[in-house]
């Protein structure tokens, strides 16, 4: 299949390696992706802050990015729920022929394909608000997961409370935020995992910012920067 | 509506070092939230139900004045009297007339939301009609001279020791952490307001327009005492309580008792109708607007659904952290960040709906299926809408003026960017502890232009 890749801005801005484990991903399973380079944003921050004429116009050009596409994937669930749920509140619509996912829904159904070494390491797993309750996104992360031998994925106790990050939120009501992530952080000490995985970059990022501010040790990683490490290349297959 | 002129915000930062009230508070909402979520698991229809619910919700929005008639018609005939009220001022006003007229003295109150907009117990107190709530957790309330802090469980941020306390000291009763004591005292003391008050003032959670009854449902019984003690009693509910049929409120009723309490059923449940002997000489309902259908009119309709379960504030990370004091509000929570500046004038509190990370919580957990987060979305949009001539809102229009300018155009974009990555220092993010993180130093996209994953 033709697969056109959304890498958001957070994402590319921040921690590009979210954007190679995607493609190393979305190749071994024999799609072919393209990479629209001309891509920036999906205008969520506007949206979500009520700035909705300046979310459409950046919107409005994602879509013109994106108009040949049929399958767009991209890593983050905010920003996929943005494209699938929002779009539409701004009055801009993808034809019916256009399926969007987020790559952990995507490579859910169309990776069966990949195979994985063995990667013993304990891992807490953190639901991403939007991918949990927008996109429906929990067994799936889980199942592929439990895919890679020897992995040892630990579910925190109340995996499913938001970090805090919520976009401007996080700066609006910094001080909410900021207690919200240090709660989520003490969550992941207390299941005495040094990795978290999650399915989107703002959460990963808030996440991870809270910690070394805290002065705690952690990694806080897309799931599939994760599948990637573990995956056997097609050479090594062979 | 609003009794406090501190922003959001700073009300937030105050609640946030109050460790007490976080304990208080989490307890409670984790402790209801459990039994909510154990009756769910228990009941394999539950979505069922909820989709019945929800539907029968947007029925009754849909055909508001068609059910509102059919049920004044039905009210009316089996001998009770409805009286409109337009906004609050005109719904105390017809009110204290209806007091006046029968020479009332002495009003027990039961819980309401919709009195609680209506700051009644103060207002009729100040026309020197003495009044009393006569819920345990609206009594503590009122002797302590507060608001409610949940719309189910006004007291809630209170704990045991707290109310010992409050009574002790109000009631000059001796100091007890027995709770069972403590109810006893303001049984005692409230048994005495029942007999002498002349009128009966409560909600309503439901009026059925098939059968022109009012529903309410409560737990301590004190509901039913104060609404046939008296010789009156007034029932005061927001036109969009209306459902069409006994079949609506009975789906409803599956949902209410275990979203607000964690109860299978509530402990007592009246389907009052006028002219039932040995009830009230006059039954009067009066149906509130205030605001109402301005909300009803706007892209926020769907949020005259609610039934005041009170499930999405129990649920709320902001909610248990704020306390329902930090919104300055009657509604508190995520109902509450959408009905305030909803049901009053545009522009009116523009930080509540900002007080949210979105993470849908409410959503979820919403008996009838309310979409709390499109519609504080919209409620965000419209803030900056009629906001736009403020200075903050055009210093934010600015940034976000230049934000889209830079996203459509990449070049831009990757011009700011380069500069952006030779900042030295690395910016604060909101509280001391959190920094933004670098920004990487070869972007995704640039990796692909340079032809590295070719
Ligand atoms: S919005 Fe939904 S969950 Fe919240 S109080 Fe209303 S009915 Fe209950």
């Amino acid at each position: 299949m033709k697969v056109h890749l959304f890498i958001p801005c957070l994402v590319d801005q921040f921690t590009p390696q979210v954007g190679i484990a995607c493609l190393k991903l979305l190749r071994a399973t024999g799609h072919e992706v393209v990479i629209p380079t001309n891509q920036t944003c999906c205008g969520q921050p506007a949206f979500n802050s009520g700035f909705r004429e300046e979310a459409r116009e950046v919107a409005y050009h994602f879509k013109t990015i994106f108009h040949d596409a049929k399958i767009i994937v991209g890593p983050s669930g905010s920003c996929i729920s943005m494209l699938k749920n929002h779009y539409r509140e701004l009055g801009l619509i993808f034809p019916e022929s256009v399926q969007v996912f987020e790559i952990v829904d995507f490579l859910s159904q169309y990776g069966q394909s990949l195979r994985f070494h063995s990667s013993p390491q304990r891992i807490g797993i953190h639901d991403a608000c939007h991918a949990l309750r927008e996109l429906k996104l929990y067994d799936q992360p889980r199942e592929l997961l439990k895919r890679i031998p020897g992995l040892d994925l630990v579910e925190l106790n109340d995996g499913q409370a938001c970090c805090g990050f919520g976009g401007t939120f996080s700066v609006k009501m910094a001080e909410l935020s900021q207690d919200m992530a240090r709660e989520k952080v003490k969550t992941i000490q207390a299941a005495d995992v040094d990795t978290v995985v999650s399915l989107d970059g703002g959460c990963l990022m808030n996440i991870q910012s809270t910690a070394e501010g805290m002065g705690v040790t952690l990694h806080a990683k897309h799931v599939v920067e994760v599948l990637a490490d573990a995956m056997i290349s097609t050479g090594e297959q062979a | 509506m609003e009794f406090t002129p501190r922003s959001i915000k700073a009300n937030f930062t105050e609640s946030l070092k109050d460790f007490t009230l976080r304990k208080n508070l989490t307890k409670a909402t984790h402790h209801t939230i459990e039994k909510r979520d154990a009756l769910k698991a228990a009941a394999p229809d539950w979505n069922k139900w909820r989709d019945a619910a929800a539907a029968s919700r947007r029925e009754s929005l849909l055909h508001l004045d068609r059910y509102l008639a059919q049920f004044e018609n039905q009210f009316t005939a089996l001998g009770g009297e409805v009286v409109h009220a337009t906004t609050i001022e005109d719904a105390r006003s017809k009110i204290l007339d209806i007091i006046k007229a029968e020479n009332g003295r002495t009003v027990v109150k039961a819980k309401s939301m919709v009195t609680e907009e209506l700051e009644l117990a103060t207002f009729l107190n100040a026309q020197d009609i003495e009044t009393w709530e006569t819920d345990l957790g609206e009594f503590i309330i009122q002797l302590a001279g507060e608001h409610p802090s949940h719309i189910t469980a006004p007291a809630i941020h209170k704990n045991r020791q707290q109310i010992a306390q409050l009574l002790h000291e109000k009631m000059g009763v001796p100091y007890t952490e027995d709770p069972e004591l403590l109810t006893g005292y303001a049984r005692q003391f409230l048994r005495q307001k029942y007999l002498d008050a002349d009128v009966g003032i409560s909600g309503g959670n439901f009026i059925i327009a098939e059968t022109g009854q009012v529903i309410l449902v409560e737990n301590e019984a004190n509901i039913r005492l104060s609404t046939v003690l008296p010789r009156i009693h007034i029932a005061v509910t927001g036109v969009e309580k209306v459902v069409p049929s006994q079949q609506d409120y009975a789906n409803l009723m599956r949902l209410l008792p275990a979203s607000a309490t964690g109860q299978k059923m509530a402990g007592y449940v009246s389907a009052l109708t006028p002219g039932v002997s040995g009830g009230p000489e006059r039954m009067i309902v009066i149906l509130l607007d205030a605001g109402r259908r301005q909300m009803l009119a706007s892209e926020k309709w769907e949020m005259l659904a609610c039934i005041r379960c009170g499930a999405c504030l129990n649920v709320c990370p902001i909610f248990n952290r704020g306390g329902g004091h930090a919104y300055g509000s009657v509604y508190p929570g995520p109902m509450g960040s959408i009905l305030t500046p909803g049901l009053s004038e545009p522009g009116n509190a523009p930080d509540h709906a900002f007080a949210s990370s979105l993470c849908g919580a409410c959503v979820d957990i919403c008996p009838v299926k309310i979409p709390l987060t499109k519609l504080l979305l919209q409620t965000r949009g419209d803030v900056v809408n009629t906001h736009h001539k403020s200075w903050d809102n055009l210093a934010e229009r600015s940034v976000w003026k230049s934000w889209s300018l830079m996203m459509r155009h990449p070049g831009i974009f990757r011009i700011m960017r380069w500069f952006g990555a030779r900042i030295p220092v690395r910016f604060h993010w909101g509280s001391d502890a959190r920094k933004l993180p670098r920004l990487a130093k070869e972007t995704f996209l640039q990796q692909v232009r340079d032809g590295r994953f070719d």
